[in-house]
């Protein structure tokens, strides 16, 4: 084959190759498998039947948490958990409250817990009979002794059924805020 | 109604706290309260519980504060009117303080202090002597009763009394 020939086709390769390079980009790396696309939530642990026990500047319980199942998530450092119970003892008083919903998230080390679903308190005002609390959401703040809900809530005590729009509950000394649309009902006798 | 007693006690209200430590839920914002014939209205009302939620008062506070009641089936309703309105659940009595006005059936008490029995449908105006605090307090307590004569039928032919 003529000399100019072979020199044409040479070059008319290495062009060809240098412009494969630049229009798909073939790179060394580009023939590696794409790495998977991480999630961030990564579970470092999981406990079943969970039983975390938080205790006061005293050393007294402050509250007991317990789980069926506990995931803890590395990147926030958050703990999600299902059918959680929490029991609140409250300084003299000898009955704890019980606080327990399907689903529970516990950020902030702790200082915040956001139960969702079926969320129930049972509380036991000193001397008075037992009240029942109902709502969808509430979020407890347990280093404040203090929890809220913009939901509906329910609440049931011996002889009063009321209705209100959102709450703000001081749990130290019991005291209740009713937000809106507030219905009572006081049964007499 | 005398069955207003044991009727329960609807309420309703803007805002509520319930304070266990004392016993007394304090509803405001246009409150509403409902038992059989009686109404209730304010702009706050404390509701007061004994230890076992049973209800001691119901204290209304408005500008004013109302009340109104049927005493008896097919009788004119009680209506009465004041800056605060207690209602006492033992002895199921009404007290109205400031600005006090009371009217039944076409009689109308007015004063600082007019008290009304429900069962019994007794009006009690003016300072008792229990609480004589003398005339220090503004016009001493001063009453006006203005009591309906009974309307004579013009013509003789009707005779039955004239309800007012």
């Amino acid at each position: 084959m003529p000399r100019y020939l072979t020199l044409g086709l040479l070059l008319a390769a290495g062009a060809a190759l240098a412009l494969a390079v630049g229009y798909w980009n073939i790179s060394p790396g580009s023939f590696a498998p794409a790495t998977v696309e991480r999630d961030n939530a990564r579970p470092d642990f999981y406990i079943d039947n969970a039983r975390i026990q938080m205790l006061d500047e005293q050393g007294k319980v402050a509250y007991r948490l317990t789980a069926e199942h506990a995931v803890h998530q590395i990147e926030d450092g958050s703990t999600r958990l299902e059918q959680p119970e929490l029991l609140f003892f409250r300084g003299e008083n000898p009955t704890p409250w019980l606080l327990k919903a399907n689903q529970g998230l516990v950020t902030e080390k702790g200082d915040r817990v956001d139960l969702h679903t079926d969320v129930l308190l049972q509380q036991q005002p000193d001397g008075q009979p037992q009240r029942q609390l109902t709502t969808s959401a509430l979020t407890l703040y347990p280093r404040r002794d203090y929890a809220e809900t913009d939901q509906s809530v329910r609440i049931e005590a011996a002889r009063s059924v009321t209705t209100a729009e959102g709450m703000k509950l001081f749990l130290n000394d019991g005291r209740l805020q009713l937000l809106s649309t507030v219905r009572g009902q006081y049964e007499v006798r | 109604l005398p069955s207003d007693s044991s009727q329960p006690i609807r309420i309703q209200a803007d805002s509520a706290t319930l304070d266990d430590k004392r016993n007394t839920a304090v509803y405001t914002g246009n409150v509403i309260i409902t038992q059989g014939s009686m109404r209730l209205t304010g702009g706050r009302v404390t509701l007061s519980t004994n230890a076992n939620g049973e209800l001691n008062t119901m204290v209304t506070y408005g500008s004013p504060a109302t009340y109104q009641q049927t005493p008896e089936a097919n009788k004119a309703p009680v209506k009465a009117r004041a800056q605060t309105i207690e209602y006492h659940a033992d002895r199921e009595t009404i007290v109205l303080i400031q600005e006090a006005f009371l009217e039944q059936s076409g009689n109308t008490f007015q004063g600082d202090y007019v008290s009304y029995d429900i069962p019994r449908q007794v009006v009690d105006a003016g300072r008792g002597s229990e609480s004589a605090n003398g005339g220090q307090n503004g016009g001493g307590g001063r009453i006006e009763i203005v009591i309906q004569p009974r309307s004579r039928s013009n013509d003789s032919s009707n005779e039955e009394p004239a309800t007012p």
